[in-house]
């Protein structure tokens, strides 16, 4: 149920604006039909979110269609012109580039960035920013990016983990996890991906599956008597959908 | 001199009689990887047995067969060498050759033999930690598999020094801090919980993130208060259990949480088994009646049950036979 204000409001006046196949139709309708009260301080804040996860669906989209390849950070690679590659295999911007400038690079010059999924989840949501936020508020919010973990993605975004929820909405992270992982190969020890919302999800280096297909690939990566198999865990990682509305107006 | 012939067939040369060191360790660690392989290069056609012994000795230390690796396959020298030795190299192959783990069948063969191998190279080689990217790899892996597959806990202090002395210098610690918390032991905790006292400003950053499921472990190391964390770490090693959350995965992971049933019944958390098997029936039932209750509510009686199971067993037996609303008035109310 979704309330505006502290006020209930119908679905057909809050999906007014949104074909019924369009990821926000699918994001208010899941919102509307749960059990839990989700109230928001205006229908433009909501619209905000549900815009937001459309975008972070379309660059979860648009890097699986690039070059942007899977590399362990180790051997992680960027475009030096925008980049600093640190020692422990993470991308810093360098001082006097356009946060906006550096992060559309990414899909302009694919084919020099590779690295692993966590990385590429902050990616997707510095990619998907660009879509709400004007150039101009990019550029005054994002000055000190490092692409690098979930530990150094920007603060002002909010990014928070949520457990034990009952909605999944599309352009959540989510997190399949490979507890019988081969010592070997410890990339394989999780995938984090993005909902896109029709059944399947974007995980970097695996592309665009299904749960099973992913639980598949993560399953033979396992040591030889495994016997647990990869899952996808009941919980969602989501930025601040309201702190970043907040911050979007200049 | 003692010449035999190992396992493997390859010559064999026991030398550490003569010296505590090998020869081709000392010049490495003397003059340096190149003039190591210069060395190799030069004496390989005047007295390459020689050279084959040294590297089949038990002395040697990995790093220095690791150097000469490519002087090696280059004097196609390979099937000279001891089983160690292959295995070692067997090794390398799967962790630089990342096509390899495209498969379906395992990407190693886990036996005891190979433990002695794997153990070779961490407890020689860890020393050198650092030499490139790619031996470094080698090392965090060789941590994981010993950690994850062996269950060997004699190597979590020397881990737990590599990831505060590579993450001093800006280096990847990813990957070893995964496979020192897939060991599952809680006393890994109290080694970090040391570099709270640290001077450097970022093996406290380290620490206080690495043990942030502490409660208040902010102001707690604001303050310096190490004490009360190695108390809270010591009266709760027994209770907390292991989640399997690590940074990969989220900005805040908790990779290890209070299992407050396993506390409230004074009850040492195992990871491999259910508390409810350890119980009679009757706190079987509590049990149930417990896993319903609130954190806050569980917290509180946990934390209670804890301090009265120390001070006064005999009192504690009672207390936990009462009804839960009693054990939480008693609780509140700090009366018994």
């Amino acid at each position: 149920m979704i309330s505006i204000n502290n006020t209930n409001t119908s679905i057909e006046a809050l999906t007014m604006n949104y074909p019924p196949e369009s990821i926000q139709y699918k994001v208010i309708r899941i919102l509307t039909d749960s059990q839990h009260a989700y109230n928001y301080s205006s229908m433009n804040q909501l619209f905000f979110e549900a815009d937001l996860r459309n975008s972070i669906i379309t660059a979860s989209r648009r890097l699986n269609s690039s070059n942007f390849s899977f590399k362990i950070f180790r051997k992680s690679t960027c475009n030096t012109n925008y980049w600093e590659r640190t020692g422990e295999g993470g991308f810093l911007l360098k001082k006097n580039v356009l946060p906006t400038v550096a992060i559309s690079d990414i899909i302009t010059n694919s084919s020099e960035y590779g690295t692993e999924c966590a990385t590429a989840m902050v990616v997707v949501y510095y990619l998907a920013l660009l879509e709400v936020f004007t150039e101009k508020r990019y550029n005054e919010l994002f000055t000190d990016i490092y692409l690098m973990d979930w530990q150094h993605l920007d603060y002002k975004i909010g990014i928070q983990q949520y457990r034990y929820i009952k909605d999944f909405l599309p352009g959540d992270c989510r997190y399949f996890k490979n507890p019988d992982v081969d010592p070997l190969v410890p990339e394989w020890q999780g995938e984090n991906t993005i909902d896109l919302g029709d059944g399947t999800y974007y995980g970097h280096g695996l592309g665009i599956n299904t749960a099973e297909e992913i639980v598949d690939t993560l399953n033979r990566y396992r040591f030889e008597d495994a016997n647990e198999s990869a899952y996808l865990l009941e919980s969602a990682t989501r930025p601040n959908f309201k702190r970043l509305y907040s911050l979007s107006s200049d | 001199m003692i010449l035999d012939y190992d396992l493997s067939g390859a010559l064999f040369m026991n030398i550490s009689h003569l010296s505590n060191e090998n020869s081709l360790d000392n010049i490495r660690l003397n003059d340096g990887s190149d003039r190591l392989k210069d060395y190799f290069n030069q004496n390989m056609s005047i007295n390459g047995l020689k050279l084959i012994y040294q590297l089949n000795d038990e002395s040697l230390h990995f790093a220095t067969l690791y150097v000469l690796l490519p002087e090696l396959k280059k004097h196609n020298l390979i099937n000279k060498l001891n089983n160690r030795n292959k295995d070692a190299i067997n090794i390398i192959n799967i962790i630089t050759n990342s096509k390899i783990t495209n498969t379906k069948k395992a990407l190693y063969d886990y036996t005891s033999q190979s433990y002695s191998t794997l153990k070779w190279i961490f407890d020689t080689g860890h020393q050198e930690d650092g030499i490139n990217d790619d031996y470094d790899e080698i090392m965090d892996r060789v941590c994981s598999i010993l950690i994850k597959y062996y269950k060997d806990k004699t190597i979590l202090n020397t881990v737990i020094k590599i990831i505060f002395n590579r993450n001093r210098n800006g280096y990847y610690t990813h990957d070893l801090i995964w496979a020192l918390f897939e060991s599952k032991d809680t006393e890994v905790l109290i080694q970090i919980a040391k570099y709270i006292q640290s001077d450097s400003k970022e093996d406290i950053k380290l620490a206080k993130k690495l043990l942030s499921f502490i409660p208040n472990i902010d102001e707690l190391v604001l303050r310096n208060q190490y004490q009360q964390i190695n108390t809270w770490l010591k009266d709760n090693k027994s209770f907390i259990s292991f989640t399997g959350e690590y940074f990969q995965q989220t900005n805040s992971p908790i990779p290890y949480e209070v299992s407050h049933e396993s506390k409230y019944f004074c009850t040492y958390y195992d990871n491999n088994s259910k508390l409810h098997n350890k119980l009679d029936n009757e706190k079987q039932k509590t049990l149930d009646s417990f896993s319903h209750l609130k954190v806050e509510y569980k917290e509180l009686l946990s934390d209670f049950s804890f301090r009265l199971y120390k001070s006064d067993k005999s009192k504690w037996n009672v207390w936990i036979k009462l009804p839960l609303v009693q054990q939480i008035y008693i609780a509140v109310k700090n009366i018994i």
